[in-house]
């Protein structure tokens, strides 16, 4: 610093400097303002300081209102920029003032891919050689034990992997809910490379499905891309409702079963069996499925498994333990050292068969009274013992056992909790799950080998053509076929990627390709579109394994197709084979019975819940949407749990606003009991043609029928009529003349023609045909009482004059009188109200069954059966109850039995309301339970409500004045007119 | 017994209307202002004068037409039968007699017309003012409520009145104006200035043609709705006002709570005073399910409900264009008032836009379930076709706003194309295709079919639309005249023939 530049102060004495430096300029300018700080405040304002300047300058007296001391905004920023001051703080205090990037996390996602037993490279490899592969479902009743057996596979191919003492990781529950709610709520496929007994290496494509029977959807969907299942049965609990559906499924999409009798060491800790009664509890359940297979398969050979065929295997998921005969065969072999046939050894430890150590040799006889069958003594007896041992006394007799077995152990492992230890000890004892491998491997045929099973259940097409062939052979060379049935969401929940197996071909990242929608045909090639490939993925729950192609065989995660699917897809390559058609929509085994409205809390929100409700409909494989003319959007789901997940997806994963619910309602469905009372006819508005109709119900299991596809109206005169004629006893004339099925191709009503060619201008009514069905599909599809579909309903053409002239029987004249002479059919032949029914299974212990059926009858529910189950103290009550009734019924069972009971319900059938819904002497009152009597007129009346209907049905609307004088003629007691 | 069934207009035929005692006894000077009529017939010059009447008024019309006869000297006509509203001016039925001008009596949804200049009498209905005002002052508790007063045009003679009287009440009440459309003659530039027409209290001496109007009045500070306006004061929007409607229920009033539907509209019945509070929200939430239908249609029929509103082809054009540009199908109908039957003949189309006056092109769900399914109005059809048309509550019935010009306009160029997109459907639960499809193969089709010259014999017919009206139209039993026949040779002479009405004639019954 120069020193005589400063005084003594600091203060600068020097010559004036030639900065621009404002204090200075300012000074010099004269500025009245000589404070530094004030100057230094408005400095980065030239134009202002000009202005400021010349009015200095005129010396002109300013007024006090005129003058400005500040810059106002736009002299700062212009013109241009709009400024907004605000006085108060407009945003609450609790909002942070710059908001932190929010991060959308709803499942569980490794961040790397981990580490392998196998290299990836390996994976990738056995994937072109189909015979390698097999593609399974685990399916089976909840809480059976299917996403904790997945977990032991993971923690034998994943030595990272870790599981949590006290709960299992579940690692195929990716959802953040699956794991709040402890249950599987998504089916979640997971491809490992597992090694069978004789430690040859198989590519296994493993489908998690969820165990509740709500999401029996997703198990449709995975069974789709399987070959064949495991079914997965609580040793303790046997054979349950879902494990009968499940398994009632798997046969009929002709796949493969394999059991797995899984959580043995219920039997042994729990329930504390000896080890005799365990076998038996083993063999009944084995006895159970066989006969469960026998009555859903009719064939002369119907499957059957045995754990001597080698389809069914024993584990413990918890305790990470799993064999078949001949795993546990090779146990013995390799611990004593013998080359012993591993198969004729596994044969002998089923069944009544006895070993005598005097004679080493296996015996059917028992050698002595108190002697064991083989299974219990080489199998069940060592496992007690290896429990027992842990369990009971782990200091002093474990070290022996563990040095007989050549098992040994860190001092830190062994001073683990008991159910680490056994986890431990059988990790080290029994091994890897070879005998799962291996049951697999047996008894699930390859893709390649199931190629054309799965092409004949799944494919539309014919199937003499090249390329089903290709399909057939599994051909990786041959023309892309790809079939999709599921969609999962990103990470940020914003769009989906769809999961699918590939039948024919190799697909490519990046390649075009041409994605056919369901309501694809070759007439009607609208629902097709060109879209590009984005990346694939091998899908691996937690983490995707990137890939470039993935050939014929495999399942596939594609990137970038979604926008054009709903629910299942069919994609080919470009160009497209002529010949292509599309699979086979998926079949579900259960209904969606369960409707909620739903409205956005900010009606103008409406769009967003709208873009919400087009995303959950592809994530959920059986739900579907409804925009009642009210303006009511509606979602119609498989059951309350369905429904409560679909509400949290729609509300925090896919459309983030508040949305208001309804209270749950059902479906109905409008039916008759009787014949109508009388002829029932109707003229056109131009009175020159004149139907008449008549209703009555249809045969008892043929609504099932025409549902199930049994019967087709697509089929040819003589086949149909040979079906009605045979199966239920039509006459010839009427089983020929069967119009239509209605309201689609498999609504359970009929249209019959019953004019006589002597009476009717036969030639003039096929002229009319389309439109009387087209009234008929219309009518059956909103019925006349609550515009809820009609069912089980036969409409017979009696009589009809139809007019010569074309000009005179047009669609507009015919099609509507069609439906109200249907209506007014319909109404004369006393028409109920139908509902749907659960069908309920609840576990109870014995002291709870009382409550359990007081619960029941308040619900207007039913009893059918109620058996203790065998080898456990609980009690397994089956009953049916309306669906209305069933909102809040578990909590309700749950209350009264103090938690104890547990229940599971599932749509069963349709059961007609009691009471006449016509009944005007009824009056609903508000708030009040109705007596049955008074239920169908409830109902009705609360449907109309809520749709917007009038309160009551006008009959008078159906009927022409003519129709109307026949009536008072018959004296037909119209009451409700 | 009317049905929705048998919706052959037989009702209204067999409806009396003659005994309606409220009108036997009117004043016709007063009910229909003669003096003004006539003041309006001889300052315009007109020669042919048409006298519109709606349904209910119909019995009265003798009686005008004789009262004004007598006064002008010549004969005036009766328009019988509106071919669509009665609401609107019936432009065609009034050229049938080569009118030179229309006078229309009774209720008014003032939308402009083009041709002929025309003279609204709106006739009156009596109104208790002191229960308006009682009523209204019970129900509204804050009096420092923002409201806007509006009013049926029934009641125009009294609103200033009645919102004068409510404004000491409601110190920040603001009354709506008519905008009433009224012809501008060029050669007769005075007739516009003349004086009379201010005494005529239903001419608010909003002259010129009624562009002029709104653009003059959207200048002036006002906000123009459905054939009326209102000046806000500065910084306030209409999302903080309440509105007042006094008059009979209507669908004018349907019209107006739906366009403001997030505010509550505090309706007033002139004659008893009692006050409901409705919003319109409920109706336009129902109405959104109709978007679904639009979007899900793959032939969208037009329904022409209107041939007087200005305007009404270039919102036909602009619809057909729209509809093009998404990959659907469109084709233009002219039946009269729509009912069931008649739309029931063309089952090809599953949704029709209905190109008509604001408050017929709304169909209220309680009077004709069947109509309401099918019909949309051009502005629901804009939002569920055009991405840019965004849905909102402020539903617009009036689709002279969808227009150049107009509030809800929004650009579209003529070759405006939509990139093909899929969605969900929330009504089949099946793919919804929206857009034109970006495929060669699909454009050569096209092109050829458009571009080269097709030898027209009925079975090209349908090669040519494969999958379209084609196919339909072969399908169809009756096919239209067809021009290829000769013309008959020997033409009868006349004979007189049937008398009466198409749904029974005289010899007949």
């Amino acid at each position: 610093m120069d020193a005589d530049l400063y005084d003594e102060f600091g203060n600068y004495i020097g010559p004036e400097l030639d900065s621009d430096d404002d204090d200075d300029d300012d000074e010099e300018d004269g500025y009245q303002d000589n404070d530094g700080d004030m100057n230094g405040y408005d400095d980065d304002d030239d134009a202002q300081q000009g202005d400021e300047e010349e009015e200095v300058s005129t010396q002109a007296v300013v007024l006090h209102e005129d003058k400005q001391y500040y810059p106002s905004a736009m002299d700062v920023y212009g013109p241009d920029v709009e400024t907004i001051v605000q006085e108060e703080d407009a945003q609450p205090l609790t909002q942070p003032i710059i908001q932190p990037v929010k991060v959308k996390k709803f499942s569980h996602v490794e961040k790397d891919l981990p580490i392998t037993s196998y290299q990836m490279e390996f994976l990738a490899d056995l994937m072109d050689a189909p015979c390698l592969i097999r593609n399974v479902s685990l399916i089976g009743h909840l809480h059976h034990g299917k996403s904790t057996f997945v977990d032991c596979l993971i923690s034998q191919t994943h030595p990272e992997f870790r599981t949590k003492e006290e709960a299992p990781v579940r690692y195929t529950d990716t959802l953040l809910t699956e794991s709040e709610r402890g249950l599987s709520i998504k089916a979640t496929p997971i491809t490992l490379v597992l090694p069978d007994v004789r430690n040859k290496s198989y590519l296994m494509n493993i489908y998690d499905t969820p165990g509740h029977v709500n999401f029996s959807d997703e198990v449709t969907a995975a069974m789709r891309l399987s070959d064949g299942v495991v079914l997965f049965v609580d040793a303790a609990e046997g054979v349950m409702l879902n494990t009968q559906r499940l398994l009632k499924h798997a046969v009929q999409e002709k796949l493969a079963v394999t059991i797995c009798i899984n959580k043995i060491d219920r039997l042994m800790l729990e329930l504390k069996l000896p080890p005799q009664d365990a076998y038996y509890k083993l063999r009944h359940i084995v006895e159970e499925i066989n006969s469960l297979l026998l009555q859903y398969t009719d064939q002369e050979n119907p499957t059957v498994i045995s754990p001597l065929l080698g389809n069914v295997c024993f584990a413990s998921s918890q305790h990470s333990l799993c064999f078949t005969l001949k795993s546990f065969a090779k146990l013995y072999s390799q611990h004593y050292g013998y080359d012993i046939p591993l198969e004729d050894f596994a044969r002998r430890l089923w069944g009544d068969i006895y070993f005598n150590p005097r004679t080493r040799k296996f015996s059917k006889k028992p050698p002595t009274s108190t002697a064991q069958r083989s299974f219990v003594e080489f199998i069940l007896e060592p496992l007690y013992k290896i429990f027992a041992h842990i369990v009971g006394d782990v200091d002093t007799h474990l070290p022996g056992l563990m040095e007989d077995l050549g098992i040994h152990m860190s001092k830190e492992e062994s001073r683990m909790n008991i159910r680490g230890l056994i986890k431990l000890f059988m990790t080290k004892f029994i091994g890897d799950f070879e005998g799962f491998v291996d049951m697999c491997v047996e008894h699930i045929p390859s893709p390649q080998a199931n190629g054309r099973q799965k092409v004949e259940v799944t494919y539309t097409g014919p199937l003499d053509t090249e390329l089903s062939e290709n399909m057939m052979q599994c051909d990786p060379e041959g023309p892309l076929v790809v079939h999709t049935t599921k969609q999962y969401p990103n990470q940020e929940a914003t769009t989906f990627h769809v999961f699918g197996r590939v039948l024919s071909g190799t697909l490519h990242a990046n390649q075009d390709v041409r994605v056919l929608g369901e309501k694809y045909t070759l007439m009607d090639e609208e629902d097709s579109r060109i879209l590009t490939v984005g990346r694939l993925w091998i899908y691996e729950a937690r983490y995707n394994i990137e890939v470039n192609a993935v050939p014929a065989g495999n399942w596939v995660l594609i990137e970038g197709i979604d926008e054009s699917i709903v629910k299942t897809a069919t994609i080919t390559d470009l160009p497209p084979s002529s010949e292509l058609q599309i699979f086979r929509p998926l079949k579900f085994n259960t209904h969606s019975v369960i409707k909620i409205a739903v409205e956005p809390v900010n009606p103008s929100e409406l769009p967003k819940m709208l873009d919400g409700l087009r995303k959950v409909n592809k994530s959920y494989p059986l739900l579907s949407n409804k925009v009642e003319e009210s303006g009511e959007h509606v979602i119609l789901g498989t059951g309350e749990l369905y429904m409560d997940c679909v509400m949290h997806d729609l509300r925090k994963m896919y459309s983030e606003i508040d949305i208001k619910v309804a209270d749950p309602v059902v479906s109905f469905c409008e039916t008759v009991v009787d014949t109508s009372s009388l002829k029932c006819f109707a003229e056109t508005p131009n009175k020159r043609n004149k139907i008449t109709m008549i209703a009555e119900p249809l045969e008892r299991g043929l609504a099932e029928d025409i549902e199930g596809e049994i019967v087709q109206i697509n089929w040819d005169r003589r086949r149909l009529g040979e079906f009605f004629q045979t199966r239920y006893d039509w006459d010839l004339l009427a089983a020929r003349s069967i119009w239509a099925f209605g309201p689609d191709h498999s609504g359970p009503n009929i249209l019959v023609d019953d004019t006589l060619p002597s009476e009717v201008d036969k030639t003039l009514l096929s002229g009319v045909r389309d439109s009387i069905v087209q009234g008929f599909q219309w009518g059956t599809r909103e019925g006349p009482l609550c515009e809820e579909p009609i069912r089980n309903c036969k409409f017979k053409i009696l009589d009809a004059v139809i007019a010569g002239e074309p000009l005179h029987r047009g669609g507009g004249q015919v099609i509507p009188t069609a439906r109200r002479v249907a209506y007014s059919a319909f109404l004369m032949a006393t028409p109920r109200l139908m509902e749907p029914y659960y069908f309920v299974e609840i576990q109870a212990p014995a002291d709870c069954v009382s409550s359990v059926y007081t619960v029941l009858t308040k619900r207007r529910g039913h009893v059918t059966q109620d058996a203790p189950v065998a080898g456990s103290p609980l009690y397994t009550i089956k009953a049916f109850i309306p669906a209305i009734d069933s909102f809040g019924f578990e909590t309700d069972l749950r209350m009264h039995t103090q938690g104890q009971a547990f229940c599971l319900s599932v749509f069963h059938h349709w059961q007609i309301v009691p009471g006449d819904p016509l009944d005007k002497s009824i009056v609903i009152r508000p708030l009040e339970p109705q007596p049955a009597t008074h239920l169908a007129r409830e109902f009705m009346i609360k449907t109309r409500r809520r749709k917007g209907l009038s309160e009551d049905v006008s009959i008078n609307k159906f009927f022409d004045d003519p129709m109307l004088l026949e009536l008072a003629r018959q004296d037909v007691t119209l009451n409700y007119a | 017994m009317t049905s929705a069934f048998d919706n052959s207009g037989e009702a209204v035929i067999e409806r009396t209307i003659g005994s309606n005692s409220k009108y036997s006894s009117y004043n016709l000077e007063l009910n229909f202002e003669l003096e003004s009529c006539v003041k309006w017939i001889l300052d315009g010059q007109f020669k042919k004068v048409g006298l519109q009447f709606p349904d209910e008024l119909l019995t009265a019309a003798p009686a005008v037409a004789r009262a004004l006869t007598s006064k002008l000297g010549f004969h005036v006509y009766i328009l019988g039968d509106t071919t669509y509203g009665s609401c609107c001016v019936d432009e065609v039925a009034a050229e049938h007699v080569g009118a030179d001008s229309v006078i229309h009596y009774g209720r008014a949804c003032l939308s402009p017309s083009r041709r002929l200049p025309v003279l609204y009498i709106f006739t009156q209905i009596a109104v208790d003012e002191d229960a308006v005002i009682e009523g209204l002052c019970r129900t509204i508790d804050d009096l420092n409520t923002n409201l806007i007063f509006t009013y049926d045009a029934q009641c125009f003679y009294i609103a200033d009145k009645v919102a004068n009287r409510l404004r000491e009440k409601f110190p920040r009440l603001i009354i709506s104006e008519l905008i009433i459309p009224s012809y501008e003659r060029k050669v007769n530039k005075s007739f516009i200035n003349d004086s009379s027409l201010e005494d005529g209290k239903n001419c608010n001496g909003e002259n010129g043609s009624i562009d002029n109007a709104s653009s003059v009045s959207e200048k002036e500070g006002y906000f123009a709705f459905n054939g009326r306006k209102v000046k806000l004061p500065e910084n306030t929007t209409l999302q903080e006002y309440q509105f007042i409607y006094m008059g009979p229920e209507s669908l004018t009033l349907t019209c107006l709570s739906m366009r403001f539907s997030q505010q509550v509209f505090y309706h007033v019945n002139p004659v008893d005073g009692k006050v409901q509070s409705i919003t319109g929200v409920k109706s336009v939430m129902n109405r959104s399910a109709k978007l679904e239908l639009a979007k899900d249609s793959e032939i969208i029929g037009i329904l022409v409900g209107t041939l007087g509103v200005a305007d009404y082809r270039n919102i036909i054009n602009r619809i057909k264009t729209i509809i093009k540009s998404v990959g659907k199908k469109s084709y233009t109908f002219v039946v009269g008032k729509p009912n069931e039957p008649k739309l029931a003949n063309i089952p090809e189309v599953d949704v029709f836009v209905y190109v008509s006056c604001p408050e017929t092109s709304i169909v209220e769900r309680q009077t004709d379930p069947a109509l309401y399914r099918k019909l949309i109005t051009p502005w629901e059809l804009e939002v569920a076709l055009l991405g840019d048309q965004e849905w909102s509550l402020n539903f617009e019935t009036d689709f002279r706003q969808l227009l150049l010009g107009g509030s809800r306009h929004v650009e579209m160029s003529e070759k405006y194309k939509t990139e093909e997109t899929a969605n969900v459907s929330l009504l089949t639960n099946k793919t919804q295709m929206l857009g034109l499809r970006n495929d060669t193969d699909m454009d050569a089709r096209l092109s050829n079919a458009s571009g080269t010259m097709v030898l027209a014999d009925g079975s090209n017919m349908s090669l040519i639309h494969v999958g379209g009206g084609g196919e339909a139209l072969k399908g169809k039993s009756w096919q239209g005249l067809d021009p290829s026949l000769p013309a008959p040779v020997n033409l009868g002479t006349v004979v007189e023939g049937f008398k009466g009405i198409a749904a029974g004639y005289d010899r007949e019954t």
